[in-house]
């Protein structure tokens, strides 16, 4: 355990947001040997980071990630269907044979860029179509087994010793710790960063500053380390003024939770407080109707929710700009949807999904996965996408190949993955 | 056509759901668990015994939730081990302050069929409401009334989301009908049943003079966890906790055992209610039948119309009905779970041949009317509703007398084959089969080592002795499962009082909240926002997903994000800032700062602190506060949990923390002890 960490990193964190001069002055004698350390660590391969987004209620991969090339996507989904490229509000053109729905047009440079991957036909080989379920399933990583105590993404954080002890190794930007996170490693869930203070109104620097010297004295113990560290991240964060924070290279995050969400984490990220997975989630992609409006291909419920959630993730990376060489982020949904519309123009609970994987490490500019098609005998029960990837396949390529955690056995109990079923979007 | 139903009330759900403005629905904006970090033992009392009054404090910490001003010497005055027996023994005490506090929590006070009545799960109603409007009004309703498939029937649509197709003059009507239907009935949201339930058990540990009780029901809730934010649990678990958690307490093993197997809230929560015989009869018109009766075109047209969709979508809706029905099978979840987490723990000996044949064993221990749509809708509402009942009943094989949410062995569901389960054959006898299964496993020495390991982690230290452990699974194993007779080996015993194990546990967050309005003597209804502080701290209740229930060992709860939610609870408790919880700061009024200091010191930590927190707290005393008008606080917004776990984003009811009161001066003070290393010690 390295007990000076923080501060250590805090110095350059506050440089880097233009606030040295604010800073606390306990800081400011760290700050210059805090670079020099801190030089050495890039040197030295920096830590690695991976952000996951999941879209909570199963979106619809195939109008998600389009494949407008099979003739019987446009039979199946006779209202609901995306137009092809050359058509009015078609889809974004990818490889030929997927498109991108029309409101994910910000992803169109990540692709030209090569930084944006798909795997598409991916999920889970428990078929269940409940959400809770499915959910469960993914982000214990153990579908099958409700029984398992932690998340895997939790278990990532458990099986890679950090040589720091950062209280933000790990950051859910929800209201309570995500399933992906609960476990064994010490995770924070804030909705907002501004949350993680002392709250005592006008009086709480008095109030802190005594807490602050209670803890200060009971160094003996892991409570007096923790309310130490306590202490440190939270002066610290306190500098780190979310509206003084300014996106760089013109990204403008969309004034939405997700949004939100995605613009603190790169606030985190850039302050370099020793993060290493961070987490995001945004809701109401369950959708059974109206997914697409009328003659109307942007609008409807998909539409809207994909402008946001593909605008925000876009900023993100815009904003990360080069450090976006040692992220990867990850998009999820717990299933897919009926590959045949419904009688409200939506879709139904479903199976095989789409997954992003986005970053300056990846092998992008590709679809990755087996595609069997969409013919009756094609689908899953003849009705779903079939599942071609298992999902924790792309986990664990993510986990060996970017975060450097080859304890695929015990991040994934009781299945074997590895190489061999890897699907080498990363290089 | 059970399915057909439920998809209709999925669809109407989904439809109205924004409308329902009378969801309560739970949020926190920070919670955070789980550290991993040596803990070193308890502070300033190396290797002597334990003094009377130590022992007193100890006691009353440990079989409760700490002490009120005033416990201590109460016990001292009875005599300690007297106080210990009697709390064995709750039937003998008298608690009309608690069961005052929660009378008008009536969900307890009802059946689960009178739960599902009065707090209808909210697709009922709609089901109902569009079953009523499709009737006038077919024609211009067509493109609503396309049931999803029965997984969106659990609960978990959006709530948000507004269908562009229900123009807002139908939007208002729809309003207005259901707001009719509440007052016409005299329903209630089913949004309050969690607040309900979280209330009961918040009054019943801080006003509680059967404190070990309701310690274990708290332990039993953990060990045999359900999760509030799972479909219908929820609606089940004033039962459970009532009839089942809080009735076994102290009571013997097995019962609990038995009641938790056969509760409908276990049995939905590990879908042991969906585990069928896949050689099991099929139930209603098989596949041939539906389709020879669908080719009837009258038919067709009739059922096609009854559901307002087209009669291509109709038959596209009941081929993947079908295909949904052929997936039913043996879940072996619960049957994993019953020898992992509830008897023989992980090690304990068994493999999954045997995991396969318990679940065989428990085949057709399901619910009738699982998500209670029958009841709630109600043939209050549809005259025709008891005779849909009936069929529905007739067809699952459901007996007479057997009502809505309740437990049933479905025979023709049950797999009565020869089993082999830990290497013992069980002939196939029905319901017996896992009675038997329940009873070896409460036999098994396996079961009596882990229950009393669980229950040394608890009650005595993160790390008890092997001998210890041992002496308590003799003490349950010779009384067949006894659990007073167990915990009377372990509170007898030497390590018990043990100077290495005082103050040694680390409190987990919801013993920090309960112990801290008991320590100050402080006053509560348990309003929303009490509730949201708790979330907040991450240990709600009946708010943990897996099966495991909450941690209970220090290294699981000391971190820096749990520990800021501590700090700001006591600051949050102190200045009276939590609306419902008062709190009288009269008492540490003093003349001087160090005799305010002594007094919070007296009642918060019985006098107890260690050379560097008293020097820390006394220079603390020195510095001056700021200026302040007591109203500039900004800060008390805080969003109320929601136990949902769906599809939603970030939403949920606001609740928001009062402007301090008191003496600024004397909630410092408090604050600070409260928040003490000392004070998250136990």
């Amino acid at each position: 355990m390295d007990r000076r960490y923080f501060l250590r990193t805090s110095g350059v964190t506050l440089a880097s947001f233009g606030l040295m001069g604010m800073a606390p002055k306990f800081l400011h004698q760290f700050a210059n040997a805090s670079a020099l350390i801190n030089k050495g660590a890039d040197d030295n391969g920096k830590k690695k980071i991976l952000i996951t987004i999941f879209q909570r209620g199963a979106v619809d991969g195939l109008n998600m990630v389009v494949p407008y090339g099979d003739s019987q996507y446009y039979d199946l989904r006779r209202t609901i269907a995306l137009p092809k490229p050359s058509a009015n509000g078609g889809v974004v053109n990818l490889d030929g044979h997927f498109g991108l729905h029309p409101s994910l047009k910000p992803f169109e440079k990540l692709w030209t860029n090569k930084q944006l991957a798909v795997v598409h036909s991916a999920g889970s080989p428990d078929n269940t179509h409940s959400h809770f379920d499915a959910q469960d399933y993914m982000e214990s990583g153990t579908p099958g087994n409700k029984g398992t105590r932690d998340g895997w993404l939790n278990r990532v954080l458990q099986t890679q010793k950090s040589e720091s002890d950062s209280p933000f190794r790990a950051v859910a930007m929800t209201q309570q710790v995500p399933r992906s996170l609960l476990g064994k490693a010490p995770t924070i869930a804030m909705s907002n960063l501004s949350d993680f203070a002392v709250k005592a109104g006008a009086y709480t620097k008095s109030v802190q500053g005594g807490f602050e010297s209670l803890y200060e004295d009971n160094v003996k113990d892991s409570l007096g380390e923790t309310g130490k560290e306590t202490f440190e991240a939270v002066n610290f964060l306190k500098q780190a003024n979310p509206s003084q924070y300014k996106p760089e290279n013109g990204a403008a995050y969309p004034n939405s939770a997700l949004g939100r969400s995605l613009q603190q984490i790169a606030q985190l990220i850039k302050a370099n407080v020793g993060l290493e997975v961070a987490f995001a989630e945004s809701g109401g992609w369950d959708t059974h109707t109206n997914e697409v409006a009328l003659n109307q291909p942007n609008g409807g419920q998909l539409g809207n929710l994909l402008r946001d959630w593909g605008s925000a993730i876009a900023a993100l990376a815009t904003d990360l700009g080069k450090k976006m060489d040692d992220v990867v982020i990850l998009t999820m949904s717990e299933f897919g949807r009926t590959a045949r519309e419904n009688g409200s123009r939506g879709t139904d609970h479903g199976h095989g999904n789409a997954m992003f994987v986005i970053g300056n490490s990846v092998k992008g500019g590709k679809v990755y996965g087996d595609w069997k098609g969409l013919k009756d005998d094609q689908l899953s029960d003849g009705r779903d996408l079939a599942v071609t990837t298992d999902f924790r396949d792309v986990f664990a390529e993510i986990s060996y190949k970017h975060l450097g955690n080859k304890n695929l056995d015990k991040l994934f109990p009781g299945y074997s993955t590895g190489a061999s079923k890897f699907r080498n979007f990363l290089g | 056509m059970k399915s057909f139903r439920n998809s209709a009330v999925a669809n109407a759900t989904r439809h109205f759901l924004s409308l329902l403005f009378i969801f309560v629905l739970f949020t926190g904006t920070i919670s955070t668990v789980l550290a991993g970090r040596p803990i070193s033992g308890a502070p300033d009392n190396k290797g002597k015994a334990l003094t009377e009054d130590q022992k007193i404090r100890h006691v009353l910490n440990r079989l409760g939730y700490g002490a009120r001003p005033g416990d201590a010497e109460k016990v001292k005055a009875m005599g300690l081990q007297k106080y210990i027996d009697q709390q064995l023994d709750p039937a003998g005490i008298s608690d009309t302050v608690a069961e005052n506090k929660v009378k008008n929590l009536e969900v307890f006070n009802m059946s689960t069929a009178e739960v599902f009545a009065k707090y209808p799960n909210p697709g009922a109603l709609l089901q109902m409401l569009e079953g009523r409007n499709r009737n006038q009004n077919n024609a211009q309703n067509n493109a609503r009334n396309q049931p999803p498939p029965p997984a969106a029937a659990d609960g978990k649509q959006p709530e948000q989301e507004v269908n562009p197709n229900v123009t807002q003059d139908e939007q208002r009507k729809r309003r207005e009908q259901l707001t009719a239907i509440y007052q016409k009935y005299d329903l209630r949201p089913a949004g309050q049943l969690v607040p309900q339930i979280i209330s009961n058990r918040v009054l019943r540990d801080v006003y509680s003079e059967k404190q070990l009780q309701e310690v274990m029901v708290d332990f039993w809730q953990n060990h045999f966890n359900v999760y509030a934010g799972k479909a219908a649990v929820r609606w089940y678990i004033p039962s459970y906790e009532r009839d089942v958690l809080r009735k076994n307490a102290l009571g013997n093993f097995k019962d609990l055992l038995v009641g938790t197997a056969q509760h409908p809230a276990m049995l939905f929560y590990l879908d042991n209610f969906e585990s069928i015989n896949p050689n099991a009869p099929q139930e209603g018109p098989n596949g041939q039948q539906l389709e020879r009766l669908m080719s009837n075109p009258q038919v067709r047209a009739r059922v096609a119309q009854q559901r307002g969709v087209s009669e291509e979508v109709l038959m596209q809706r009941l081929k993947q009905q079908q295909q949904q029905g052929q997936k039913r099978g043996i879940n072996e979840n619960y049957a994993r779970e019953l020898m992992e987490l509830h008897t023989l723990g992980v090690d304990g000996g068994y493999t999954q041949k045997d995991v396969q044949e318990v679940a065989r064993c428990f085949t057709g221990w399901t619910i009738a009317d699982p998500r209670g749509y029958r009841r709630a809708a109600g043939a209050m509402i549809q005259g025709n509703d008891e005779r849909r009942y009936d069929q529905l009943a007739r067809r699952q094989g459901i007996p007479e007398g057997v009502d809505s949410g309740e437990f049933f062995f479905n025979s023709r569901w049950h797999d009565n084959g020869e089993k082999t389960v830990l290497g013992q054959k069980i002939k196939g006898d029905g319901l017996k089969d896992g009675l038997q299964v329940i009873d070896m496993l409460v036999k098994n020495p396996a079961t009596a080592k882990f229950i009393a390991k669980k229950l040394a982690v608890k009650f005595v230290s993160d790390n008890p002795s092997e001998a210890l452990v041992g002496r308590v699974a003799a003490a349950f194993q010779k009384s067949s499962g006894d659990i007073k007779t167990t915990l009377k080996a372990l509170f007898g015993d030497p390590e018990f009082f043990a100077p290495e194990n005082y103050r040694a546990k680390i409190k987990t967050p919801f013993e920090v909240v309960v112990s801290s309005i008991r320590a100050l003597g402080a006053d509560t209804t348990s309003s929303p926002a009490l509730i949201a502080l708790i979330n907040k701290m991450g240990e709600v209740p009946y708010g943990y997903q897996a099966p495991t229930g909450y941690p209970d060992t220090a290294e699981d709860w000391v971190n820096t994000g749990a520990l800021l939610e501590r700090l700001n609870f006591a600051v949050a408790l102190a200045s009276s800032r939590i609306p419902g919880t008062k709190v009288d700061l009269k008492k540490f009024e003093a003349v001087d700062k160090q005799k305010v200091l002594d007094n919070a010191i007296a009642t918060v930590l019985d006098g107890e602190i260690s050379a560097s927190t008293r020097a820390a707290l006394l220079k603390q005393l020195e510095q001056p506060l700021p200026e302040a008008k007591l109203a500039e606080m900004g800060d008390g917004d805080m969003e109320v949990p929601n136990m949902r776990q769906g599809n939603e984003g970030p939403q949920g009811r606001q609740a928001r923390l009062l402007p301090p009161t008191g003496n600024a001066e004397i909630f410092k003070v408090v604050s600070l002890v409260l928040g003490s290393p000392e004070f998250q010690r136990q």
